[in-house]
């Protein structure tokens, strides 16, 4: 398996769409910062110098890169995913590695750790220099980093950050072993994303048992874990632990579902 | 299972879709391929070669039926018996973002390492070392072609199993790769070639089996087709007279006459001598005694013409 992995690796950094990613995820964190600096300095007098200084001083300044990630993430992610596994059926290379004597449960476990993981080490990289960029704002602005129980809710909020991305690194996952195509798995993924905010607002207008429905969608239980992110969380959020296990009940659905379906395709030329 | 025998089918079928609207590619193949032997896998485009090596490798799943390589079921534990298989797949497929060289590390990592030495060696052999540093996508096909024989030939495989492989060679190309097909069956190694071409077949195997439709409609030792295909032509200064006098004959299998008044007759060959003396005897001259050696391309087209062959012929 780790042959495997270190495989995928190779082929991830050969590739420039990682990287590309990788870059576009850390423009979206620091982009923001760099814009609510010069804001900050030009309107040192001004009405929303207090909004401006809470974006660039720790520990506030992290909640605002946590909830930021999974927005964009989602979707990167899912590029992510369908285009490590769906362009080995577009390129025929998957028929080549499994004419190798590769079994086709080690090569989609190895397919789905090698994004797991890029996709942990992408966030880690995006958090840490987010961090290290606005420890550097607040150093500037505040003269000094408080951090109080800054640690505890770092990792909580990271944990959190990581399980919403599992559910679209899976669904994409599937998608891409059943539609064979990468940019047909994108679409898909992405389909899904905003077909869900759209039903759910739509079903959460009406009474009855089909209001309930929302609180079953990924969107809303995504909403719900992150919005524990907040430093400050509003007081009507359902239980973490009932907004995870949906997360990983979907998880699994997509994972149980790409298995189910690799292990019985049939992958003709 | 003999241990002699490297693939067996056992009524392998193969049914894409459903039962009533599916398209059945394979239907009841039953190959045996020796160790050590040749064997051509030969049949029109669409006939099914590539779903029967898909099946082989694991990659198609077969409706019913089953397949034995190196005499075990390939449904106990395939990717161990695949460990001892190389394939050249159709298509060449690869990574055409990396280098020649990095796609043959990509696969020998996947396989659990072999040494660097090996991949300088067989891109030598297909004559790839100096463009083994450009990405695949810069490749020709003929070269991605070489590149997918140099990574069959990267591990010690006792099985090789080639589709279509000199697809997009030039003819100097197709040759060294009938070349290198040749050698390593000199080697002792037991090769599955599929191909459309026939005389791809009849120069390098020395087995075949014709694939029609998804059916196996002739196979055997391919010397053997041929000399079943053998027929001997005469010309005669009276061709009606000899027909009638050679119908008599029971050891004469067949005689026919074309529209030029030759006269094509099937028979032991050491029986040849015995036409022309009867012949002679009842005053007819013969002017021409010619052995007509069918192709196996005649061949192929006969039994692949339907209504002619319309059940399975075994040729020992």
């Amino acid at each position: 398996m780790l042959d495997l992995i270190r495989v995928e690796f190779f082929k991830l950094s050969k590739r420039w769409m990682p990287y590309v990613l990788v870059l576009v995820l850390l423009a979206s964190i620091l982009i923001p910062i760099i814009v609510s600096y010069i804001n900050y300095q030009s309107e040192v007098d001004g009405f929303q110098i207090i909004d401006w200084k809470e974006a660039l001083v720790l520990p506030n300044a992290m909640q605002n890169i946590f909830n930021s990630i999974p927005g964009l993430g989602i979707i990167l992610v899912a590029i992510l995913a369908a285009s490590t596994v769906g362009t080995e059926y577009g390129w025929g290379t998957l028929r080549q590695t499994l004419a190798r004597g590769i079994s086709r449960p080690r090569y989609l476990t190895s397919k789905l750790l090698s994004i797991g993981i890029v996709s942990f080490i992408g966030v880690i990289i995006a958090i840490t220099i987010g961090l290290i960029a606005t420890s550097i704002t607040s150093m500037v602005v505040e003269g000094e980093i408080i951090w109080g129980s800054f640690t505890g809710y770092f990792f909580a909020s990271l944990g959190r950050t990581l399980l919403v991305l599992v559910v679209y690194i899976s669904m994409a996952t599937f998608f891409s072993v059943l539609l064979r195509s990468t940019a047909l798995s994108i679409m898909v993924t992405i389909a899904w994303f905003i077909g869900e905010s759209i039903i759910g607002g739509l079903l959460s207008m009406s009474s009855g048992w089909l209001a309930d429905i929302p609180q079953y969608l990924i969107m809303y239980n995504t909403n719900e874990l992150m919005a524990l992110n907040s430093l400050d969380p509003r007081g009507d959020i359902t239980d973490w632990w009932q907004s995870a296990g949906i997360l990983l009940a979907y998880s699994t659905v997509f994972i149980v579902a790409a298995y189910y379906r690799f292990l019985r395709q049939d992958l003709t030329a | 299972m003999p241990d002699d025998i490297v693939i067996k089918t056992n009524g392998l079928t193969k049914r894409f879709g459903s039962s009533s609207k599916g398209i059945l590619a394979i239907h009841n193949l039953n190959i045996e391929v020796k160790r050590g032997s040749i064997f051509g896998f030969l049949g029109p485009n669409a006939s099914g070669k590539t779903t029967t090596i898909g099946m082989l490798l694991g990659l198609v799943i077969p409706t019913s039926g089953s397949i034995e390589l190196f005499g075990q079921d390939t449904k106990v534990d395939l990717p161990s018996l695949l460990q001892r298989t190389s394939s050249v797949l159709e298509n060449s497929p690869f990574y055409p973002y990396l280098t020649g060289r990095n796609n043959l590390e990509v696969f020998t990592k996947t396989m659990g390492g072999l040494h660097r030495e090996r991949i300088d060696e067989v891109l030598t052999i297909v004559g790839l070392k100096k463009r083994s540093k450009n990405k695949v996508k810069t490749y020709s096909l003929g070269m991605r072609q070489r590149l997918c024989i140099a990574m069959a030939l990267l591990s010690d495989p006792e099985l090789l199993i080639f589709d279509e492989p000199t697809n997009g060679l030039d003819p100097e190309g197709i040759i060294e790769i009938r070349e290198l097909i040749r050698s390593l069956g000199k080697e002792g190694k037991t090769i599955f070639l599929s191909s459309h071409l026939l005389h791809e077949v009849e120069q390098v195997c020395d087995h075949v089996a014709i694939l029609n439709k998804g059916k196996v409609i002739a196979h055997g030792p391919v010397k053997g087709l041929l000399r079943r295909s053998r027929m001997l032509r005469m010309r005669v200064s009276d061709a009606n007279a000899a027909v009638s006098m050679l119908m008599d004959i029971d050891w004469i299998k067949t005689i026919e006459t074309d529209e030029d008044m030759a006269i094509f007759i099937e028979a032991p060959e050491d029986k040849y001598a015995d036409i022309n003396e009867t012949l002679v005897k009842q005053g007819i001259r013969v002017s021409e005694m010619t052995t007509i050696e069918d192709t196996l391309e005649d061949f192929f087209l006969e039994v692949i013409d339907e209504g002619k062959v319309p059940t399975e012929k075994q040729h020992a």
